[in-house]
């Protein structure tokens, strides 16, 4: 029997101008697996990533958070952007609020909740992250780790079905690094469906549950971490996997 | 004796009055360069095409004309619009003060939508992008969390504004806003000549004890309103 889908992408096509980013993507992600997506740089995974929540709105191809169509959904996109966490390489706090209202914000200005409960529920979301004490900072005043946390809290507060994470520890120091993936590591097993675009090929070991592999805006191949990192079908993968270790030092 | 006792009385009544004209005419005009001014920041940011480009030529036009012309056109210019059109029973015939208003309110919002457009354009897409990934619609994310940061990173840029708008004010006195050079100009003519220095010194101390304060009140909004890392007070 197959597992509940919660995000579905058939056929995704985007270009900018003459250049085609991507080219046919198709693929989907059960509830509560971990799917990561490596890829060389320009390849266009931060380009998929902003096509599923409409950021970037695609050239054709259709996507589905669970049996709700979002490409095409005009007016309702607001409302299902909601249910689709979104963490940003540059963490994009709001630097006018601090750690508490960069999390609040969403529940009361998008939700509607009355302002105790929103603070009620960002305080929450930020003890997950391990930053309550933390709550009355500015972005500019926290590490980019902690910076990423908030991001995260942020995104969590609003209940989604699913975590988009582009490339969330790639601007951090490698110290700092580690904090951000412990994050992502308990929300993982607390069951959250997630979409991480990384090269940490650790966390896409240990956590992930799939790997895919992009290029050209096309998916090369994807399969289990064991397949894919130790047993790669493809030559371009085995390539593309032996100058991450390079870099990496994975 | 007496006699000079009630000019120089007569004169500070009028320089005084001249003065809270002067203050009322720099303080609509900012306030009408603002209201204009942010749709027109806004607009000329996350407008299309032909709004950005009609918004680029209104900035151009009031900003490249020299203010007294553009003082001439809303206060005899209106009147005259009807020949334009082969009409002259049609003219809009604007009083002083609304001519004054309109001339340096609209010059002023040029200036005041250049200032938020750059502080718009330093606060960064990926914060409009992370408003609207939390379900915010285009409008919520432009103005809760885009320009809100923008209008506190733009108080210095105002600060000067109304420095400059004060500063422009005693134009106004070609279409006979009674303002403090204006009020200045009368006591020297009615004193034929005889004095000019007595009546220009202290005027001019009013004029810097108004850019001081102005000075002063946007430094405490600017405190006040402080985003930490953000400081815009470099001292
Ligand atoms: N808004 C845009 N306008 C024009 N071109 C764009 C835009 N966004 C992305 N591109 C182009 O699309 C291509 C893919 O970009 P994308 O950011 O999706 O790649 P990526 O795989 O995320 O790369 P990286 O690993 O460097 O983050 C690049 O060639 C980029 O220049
Ligand atoms: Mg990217």
């Amino acid at each position: 029997m197959s597992k509940e889908k919660i995000l579905t992408i058939q056929d995704l096509t985007k270009s900018f101008g003459d250049n085609l980013v991507l080219d046919g993507i198709s693929f989907t992600v059960e509830k509560g697996e971990v799917v990561v997506i490596i890829g060389p740089s320009g390849t266009g995974k931060s380009t998929l990533l902003r096509c599923v929540n409409q950021l970037t709105p695609p050239n054709s191809g259709r996507v589905w958070l669970g049996e709700q169509e979002i490409t095409g959904s005009h007016g309702n996109i607001n409302r299902l952007r909601q249910d689709i966490g979104f963490v940003f390489q540059h963490f994009a706090l709001f630097n006018h609020l601090s750690a508490l209202g960069n999390v609040e914000v969403g529940l009361y200005k998008v939700k509607k909740m009355s302002r105790e409960e929103a603070r009620r529920k960002a305080l929450e979301e930020l003890r997950r992250v391990g930053l309550e004490d933390h709550k009355d900072k500015f972005p500019a005043e926290l590490s980019g780790g902690q910076q990423q946390r908030v991001g995260i809290a942020r995104a969590l507060a609003m209940d989604p079905k699913i975590m988009l994470f582009d490339e969330p520890t790639s601007a951090l120091d490698p110290e700092l690094t580690g904090e951000v993936l412990a994050v992502m590591q308990d929300l993982a097993k607390a069951g959250m469906t997630m979409v991480v675009v990384s090269h940490e090929i650790g966390f896409a070991r240990t956590v992930g549950n799939r790997i895919i592999f992009m290029e050209h805006g096309h998916i090369v191949e994807q399969g289990s971490p064991e397949d894919l990192l130790f047993r790669p079908q493809k030559d371009r993968t085995g390539e593309f996997l032996k100058k991450i270790g390079e870099l990496y030092g994975g | 004796m007496d006699n000079i006792g009630e000019f120089v009385y007569y004169a500070a009544i009028a320089i005084g009055k001249g003065a809270l004209v002067t203050v009322s005419v720099t303080v609509a005009s900012l306030i009408l360069g603002f209201v204009l001014a942010v749709p027109l920041a806004i607009g000329r940011t996350y407008g299309n095409r032909p709004v950005q480009f009609l918004i680029q030529l209104y900035e151009g036009f009031f900003r490249g004309t020299p203010h007294v012309v553009t003082l001439f056109i809303f206060y005899f210019g209106l009147r005259q619009v009807g020949n334009l059109f082969g009409a002259p029973e049609f003219q809009i015939a604007l009083p002083p003060f609304p001519a004054a208003i309109l001339a340096l309110g609209i010059t002023s919002s040029a200036y005041q939508s250049l200032i938020f457009r750059s502080t718009i354009q330093s606060i960064s897409r990926d914060q409009y992008n992370a408003a609207r990934s939390l379900g915010m619609g285009k409008w919520q994310a432009i103005f809760g969390i885009v320009f809100v940061q923008a209008l506190r990173l733009s108080i210095p840029g105002l600060t000067n504004e109304a420095t400059i708008v004060l500063k422009d004010s005693p134009i106004t006195y070609l279409v006979a806003i009674p303002e403090m050079l204006t009020q200045a100009r009368g006591i020297i003519d009615s004193a034929m000549g005889r004095v000019f220095f007595e009546v220009l010194i202290p005027v001019s101390i009013i004029y810097y004890l108004l850019f001081y304060f102005s000075n002063r009140l946007f430094l405490a909004l600017d405190k006040k309103l402080r985003i930490p890392g953000f400081e815009t007070d470099q001292r």
